[in-house]
């Protein structure tokens, strides 16, 4: 068990490294929201797992399947807040063919 | 009725997070929840509990889960090559579902699965932004708006 743990959690975090590297390479506000915002939930999915797996079954374990449930709801609810603001804000958004503008 | 099914959930949350069962605590916490659906008994449900709905909603999430470790996979091998292949749009589209849930479960949804965020999302508009042809396809009545029309249907 802890072996499987050990591998989701190791996988979970290389998941989330790899979307804070996107943060950085992804061009402009929209494409960064992306990576920032949604690419995350598969890493926290990941991790959490991991540690309810580690845990068995206990309060603790029914606790982190709760945090799941609200990673789900809050992620795209905080990630639409902040696409939206920035849409009537008019933020310009990335496209291919002004490769020179960023 | 909507008293008592917020009243539950909330008790039962209590019990949950605290894990202890001493006297004191459990009649702090008939209290508060009494206090707190009082308020809040028109907040958590609409006016009749629908059981079919929300059974619908309870098998729409694996497949909505399953969705998002496919569409996780595709941004992450974007993000790893050394060359950002990315063509972003904007697409706009009218939604099949009209209902206030309907409108929330695709707009979160879609900002869920990666490669798509939802901008703006209204009974006659939905602006979602795109990180490339390959995830802007199947939105405008694809298979997850399918699905959501069939939730849709129980109401």
């Amino acid at each position: 068990m802890i072996v499987v743990t050990g591998v989701l959690l190791i996988t979970g975090s290389i998941l989330i490294f790899i979307s804070s590297l996107g943060l950085i390479r992804m061009p402009g506000f929209y494409t960064r929201i992306h990576a920032a915002g949604k690419t995350d939930t598969l890493g926290q999915i990941l991790i959490l797992l991991g540690l309810i797996l580690y845990k068995g079954f206990s309060l603790i374990s029914v606790k982190l399947l709760f945090i799941l449930a609200f990673v789900f709801i809050a992620n795209p609810t905080a990630t639409h807040a902040l696409a939206q603001a920035a849409y009537r804000m008019g933020v310009p958004w990335w496209r291919k063919k002004y490769d020179s503008d960023n | 009725m909507r008293f008592f099914a917020t009243l539950v959930i909330l008790l039962g949350y209590w019990f949950l997070l605290s894990g202890e069962f001493t006297p004191i605590l459990i009649v702090l916490a008939i209290i508060s929840s009494i206090i707190v659906s009082s308020l809040t008994k028109d907040l958590f449900f609409p006016e009749k509990v629908n059981i079919k709905l929300i059974f619908k909603i309870f098998l729409y999430v694996p497949w909505l889960f399953w969705q998002i470790v496919l569409a996780n996979i595709e941004v992450f091998k974007i993000l790893i090559k050394p060359k950002l292949d990315i063509d972003p749009s904007m697409v706009e589209f009218e939604p099949m579902v009209k209902s206030d849930i309907g409108i929330t479960l695709l707009a979160n949804s879609i900002t869920l699965t990666p490669g798509t965020v939802t901008i703006f999302a209204d009974r006659d508009h939905f602006f979602v932004h795109a990180l490339g042809p390959q995830f802007a396809k199947g939105l405008s009545g694809g298979e997850m708006e399918q699905k959501i029309l069939e939730i849709e249907k129980c109401l």
